[in-house]
C-alpha cells in the first residue's frame, strides 16, 4: 500500500531536520565504508566532567566554577548543541549540586533559546550512584534506567513558580512525620518556605538575567534531623538588594562593599521598607529568626558572590565566594526537639 | 461573629497576592476579612477570628490581610473589633498587632 500524505508529510520532515542537525553539529561524522546502522555513535558537541566532590556544601569553589564555566559555555555554543554530563568519576555528592544541575538545563535562557539537549552517565561509585537516582533527578530527564521505588527517608526534588501551599505542607508533613513530632514544631518551616518562594515570584525576574525564575526544593532524613534545600535560580539577594529603595542610605550608613554583607544587611531587616511597596521586605528577617531558633542547624544561603552561615545566638558569619552563583540556595538541618 | 481559618478558608495559608498562588492573604481578605468585619462593625459586634488548625501564617499573608485591612478602610484601631484566637501558636497575634501598627504608620504618613 503506498503511504497516504501525512505520512509522506512526516518522513519528509524528519529526513529535513537529520540534515540541519548533520550541517549544525560539529563532530557529525560519516564514513561511507561502513554499514548506515553502525555510523550514528552518540558523539556529544561538549562534554562536561562534574569533579570527583559534586556539591556545593563540601566543595563550593570547584562546584561553583564548574557551573560558571557551564554557562559560559552555553552562551557561545552553536544551537542544537548536545551536552554530555559525565558524572562516572564522582564519588561524593549532594543533592544541591544536583539540583542546581536540573535548574539549569531547565531554567537557562541560553539553553531554551539555543535548544540545547542533554545526556549523561551516573557515577561508577554506588553511593554517589543512589544520590544521583534518589534525589528525584529521573523525573527531569529521560532515562533508560528503571525508576526504583521512592526511598522513603527522602522526599525527591520538586519544583514551582508561584507559591504552593500544598508542597508546603507535604514537605512540613514529612519533616514531622520523619522526626516524629507534632505538625506545631514545623509550623515556622511552613511559614519560611512560603517566604522563600514569594521572594522568587516578586524578587527574581530581571530580563537582563540568565535564568527563568523558579524554585527547587528537598528534603531528607538522617536519622535523626532532616536536611532541607531550597534553591532559586532568582536574580539573587544582592542583586535584589541593589534595587532597593533604601539601599544608598543603608550602604552609606553601615558602609557594606560586598555582597555577602549585603545579603546580611537584608536578613537583619535594614531594607525593611515603610513605604507601601508590594513586598515589604519581611521575608528574609523571619528566614533570619527561624535559622538562629533553636530548631535548625547548620544553616548556610549562598546567592551570587555573598556566602553567608549562621549560629545559634544569632550571629551571622559571611564570606564572599571567587565565583558567581545564579540565584540563591538555602541549606539547614532541623533538629529533632529537645526534651 | 466568627472565622475558622482553617476550615472556612485554608489550612495552607499561602502568600501575598492572588497572583502569586492560592489563598494568599489579599483572597482572604477580599474574601472573607473585610466583609465579615464590616459586619460585626455594622452590628456593633466583635469579629473572633480563629488560627488554629492550619500549617502556618507567613508574614506576607498576615501583612497583606491586616496591614492592607487597615489601609483599605483608612482607618485606625480595628483590633477594636477582633478578637485573635490561637492557641497553636502564641506569636501571631504580636505579629499581627505589628504589620496593623506598621500600616497604621504609613497611612498617618500620607496624611
Amino acid at each position: 500500500m503506498g503511504k497516504t500524505a501525512k505520512e509522506f508529510w512526516d518522513l519528509r520532515s524528519k529526513k529535513l531536520s537529520k540534515k540541519r542537525k548533520r550541517k549544525f553539529s560539529k563532530n557529525y561524522r560519516v564514513n561511507k565504508t561502513i554499514p548506515t546502522s553502525m555510523q550514528q555513535e552518540y558523539v556529544p558537541d561538549y562534554i562536561i566532567n562534574l569533579p570527583e566532590c559534586f556539591s556545593f556544601i563540601e566543595n563550593l569553589e570547584e562546584t561553583a566554577l564548574l557551573f560558571c564555566t557551564i554557562m559560559y559555555k552555553f552562551k557561545s555554543a552553536i544551537p542544537r548543541s548536545d551536552f554530555l554530563i559525565e558524572a562516572r568519576d564522582v564519588s561524593k555528592v549532594t543533592t544541591d549540586a544536583i539540583m542546581y544541575l536540573i535548574a539549569l538545563m531547565r531554567n537557562h535562557k541560553e539553553s531554551r533559546r539555543r535548544l540545547y539537549s542533554f545526556h549523561g552517565t551516573y557515577p561508577n561509585n554506588d553511593k554517589a550512584r543512589m544520590v544521583f537516582i534518589e534525589s528525584g533527578l529521573l523525573k527531569f530527564v529521560k532515562s533508560k534506567s528503571k525508576n526504583l521505588p521512592q526511598n522513603s527517608s527522602k522526599m525527591s526534588i520538586v519544583c514551582g513558580r508561584n507559591s504552593d501551599g500544598i508542597l508546603a505542607k507535604q514537605i512540613c508533613l514529612f519533616v514531622a512525620d520523619k522526626l516524629n513530632v507534632s505538625n506545631v514544631y514545623v509550623k515556622d518551616l511552613y511559614e519560611v518556605i512560603i517566604e522563600m518562594m514569594s521572594n522568587v515570584y516578586y524578587h527574581a525576574y530581571n530580563e537582563e538575567d540568565t535564568m527563568i525564575p523558579e524554585w527547587y526544593m528537598y528534603a531528607e532524613c538522617n536519622g535523626n534531623d532532616v536536611k532541607f534545600l531550597f534553591l532559586d535560580t532568582g536574580i539573587g539577594i544582592g542583586k535584589t538588594v541593589k534595587k532597593h529603595s533604601l539601599y544608598e542610605k543603608v550602604v552609606n550608613k553601615i558602609g557594606i562593599g560586598s555582597e555577602s554583607k549585603l545579603i546580611k544587611s537584608a536578613l537583619d531587616g535594614d531594607f525593611r521598607t515603610q513605604t507601601g511597596k508590594t513586598n515589604h521586605g519581611k521575608g528574609l528577617p523571619s528566614i533570619k529568626e527561624y535559622a538562629c531558633s533553636d530548631k535548625v542547624a547548620d544553616f548556610h544561603v549562598m546567592s551570587g558572590k555573598g556566602h553567608c552561615w549562621f549560629d545559634n545566638e544569632g550571629h551571622i558569619y559571611t564570606e564572599e565566594l571567587k565565583y558567581n552563583i545564579s540565584g540563591t540556595i538555602y541549606s539547614f538541618i532541623i533538629k529533632m526537639e529537645e526534651e | 461573629m466568627k472565622i475558622v481559618i482553617a476550615k472556612d478558608f485554608s489550612d495552607t495559608p499561602g502568600g501575598r497576592k492572588i497572583s502569586e498562588g492560592e489563598f494568599s492573604g489579599e483572597l482572604f481578605r477580599q474574601q472573607l476579612l473585610l466583609p465579615k468585619y464590616e459586619e460585626a462593625v455594622k452590628k456593633n459586634d466583635k469579629l473572633e477570628i480563629d488560627f488554629d488548625g492550619a500549617f502556618g501564617y507567613p508574614p506576607s499573608f498576615l501583612d497583606e490581610a491586616f496591614g492592607g485591612l487597615v489601609k483599605i478602610l483608612n482607618k485606625k484601631n480595628i483590633l477594636e473589633n477582633i478578637v485573635i484566637i490561637s492557641n497553636d501558636d502564641l506569636t501571631i497575634e504580636r505579629r499581627i498587632k505589628k504589620y496593623i501598627a506598621d500600616a497604621e504608620k504609613e497611612i498617618m504618613g500620607g496624611k
